[in-house]
């Protein structure tokens, strides 16, 4: 499903991913954990091109990334879930969800409306749907961003560290709904410092560190036996 | 010294020409997207929310400036015996160069902040990024529709402040210089023509295309940081006005 080659990426005169090789698979939930600052995030965003690489490729469903001809096509199959949820704020709920199926599906209104309800009723917010974000907890707010996403029908959804900004008490019901995404077989990758979480949905896990991916393997056996002395001190100091 | 003097204009050079290219790109995105149609909805929206909302403003300026510039000018008129002439001077004047250039400065800091403050906040909060991942183009959902509206609204705004402007200096002619209404309207009837207005409307699409479109550019590359909304605001409305008188200085030259 996605597929990337040697990927570097710097800003500037800083080097943040030093040459990065990963396959996914389709149906595959992939999470990567890290330092801050190893370049995870970084990684997440040059799967979708918001980030331009400075070298290696990336390929996502058998399309390579290479200029604007083709981004947008890639874009409406892969849908992101940031930190900090990035609502529209002066959108109800409602509208927030129905703006990407109208203005790139060229959906119509009632059937964008349709959809919009029915995954608000999935991430459990269907009364919300005529609130403005501001009137939403954090948690409430991440879960209207997942259904936004949602809303393209994408193949594969990218999660930046979606609970990093939530209160501890609202984590569990982003958490869920990201677990219930799982079971029905949706291609994730997810940025996470959920460690719990990482091993409980996580088919594979990998350990980015200074721009490198040091170590990958499945979730319990990386968190049990970590092969490489970073990954141990990593771990250490976060279980 | 030399060499460092000769480093740091080059790297001025290279920072403005860097700036430069970013705005030929964006207008290259622009085109692309205005062959994908034309949402007219939000069109009409942003000149309600740009240009009814610099009515006031508008009307302010060139109000004192049609009244300072019949003050300035009638005297000496009325003495070389030419009184007949003040409503054809404030008219072209107002007409070609101080309703477009006036309103054109007056929207690059009304106007041309808003649209940097808002789009520079969106880009901060990573709402352009969301925009992004849901393959909706910033340049067709944000820029077009504030570029076209500037394009209309800004003329209209011109012909509003025009009128105004004429009609201060009317009443300052008529109320304070003694100047008869009829020789105000008879001076302003024979040396206008229809071009002294629609000349000065031409201008105004350009001055709104150019504060539209900087204002967009600045937004979308806005540093990260409260401190970098600010900076991008300034940076609009400073450049959009240079740009404005730039632009004034050559449509002058072609157009009369």
């Amino acid at each position: 499903m996605i597929d990337i080659k040697g990927l570097k990426k710097s800003f500037g005169e800083n080097v943040v991913l030093k040459g990065v090789d990963l396959s996914i698979e389709e149906r595959e939930v992939v999470v990567i954990i890290g330092p801050s600052g190893s370049g995870k995030s970084t990684l997440l965003r040059c799967m979708n091109y918001l980030e331009e690489p400075t070298a290696g490729t990336v390929t996502v469903d058998g399309i390579l990334l290479d200029g604007e001809a083709n981004i947008n096509k890639v874009r409406e199959e892969v849908g992101m879930v940031f930190q900090r949820f990035n609502l529209f704020p002066h959108m109800t709920v409602l509208q927030n969800i129905m703006l990407a199926p109208q203005k790139v599906r060229h959906v119509s209104r009632d059937e964008a409306e349709r959809t919009a309800k029915e995954l608000l009723a999935r991430v459990g917010l269907a009364d919300k749907a005529d609130v403005y974000p501001e009137q939403l907890s954090g948690g409430q707010q991440q879960r209207v961003a997942i259904a936004r996403a949602l809303a393209m029908h994408p193949k594969v959804m990218l999660f930046d560290e979606p609970t990093s900004a939530l209160d501890p008490e609202m984590v569990g019901e982003v958490l869920d709904v990201m677990r219930s995404l799982a079971e029905e077989g949706m291609t994730m990758v997810i940025v996470t410092h959920e460690m719990g979480f990482a091993r409980e949905v996580g088919d594979r896990l990998l350990f980015v560190d200074d721009g490198r991916i040091i170590e990958e393997g499945v979730p319990r056996e990386v968190f049990e036996h970590p092969q490489e002395e970073r990954t141990r001190i990593f771990l250490s100091k976060v279980l | 010294m030399l060499l460092r003097f000769l480093e740091a204009l080059g790297s001025y050079v290279l920072r403005r020409l860097e700036s430069l290219g970013g705005v030929v790109l964006l207008y290259a995105s622009i085109f692309r997207q205005l062959r994908g149609g034309l949402r007219w909805r939000s069109i009409i929206h942003q000149m309600s929310h740009l240009g009814v909302d610099s009515l006031n403003i508008v009307m302010l300026t060139l109000l004192f400036t049609g009244v300072v510039i019949t003050l300035q000018t009638a005297a000496k008129f009325i003495e070389f015996g030419a009184q007949g002439t003040i409503g054809g001077v404030v008219a072209i004047a107002i007409g070609r160069e101080l309703g477009p250039v006036l309103v054109g400065v007056v929207c690059a800091g009304r106007v041309g902040a808003a649209i940097t403050a808002e789009i520079a906040t969106m880009k901060v909060t990573e709402q352009i990024d969301a925009l992004r991942v849901m393959a909706v183009s910033p340049e067709s959902y944000l820029i077009v529709p504030r570029m076209l509206a500037c394009m209309l609204v800004v003329p209209v705004l011109t012909v509003f402040g025009d009128v105004v402007g004429v009609a201060g200096g009317w009443a300052t002619a008529v109320y304070y210089s003694g100047i008869s209404s009829y020789t105000f309207m008879n001076g302003l009837h024979m040396f206008t023509e229809v071009f002294d207005l629609t000349g000065g409307m031409i201008k105004a699409i350009f001055f709104g295309n150019a504060i539209a479109v900087l204002g967009c550019h600045y937004g979308l590359t806005c540093p990260a940081g409260a401190e970098g909304v600010g900076k991008a605001t300034t940076k609009t409305v400073v450049t959009s006005i240079i740009v404005i008188f730039i632009l004034n200085a050559v449509l002058t030259f072609i157009l009369f």
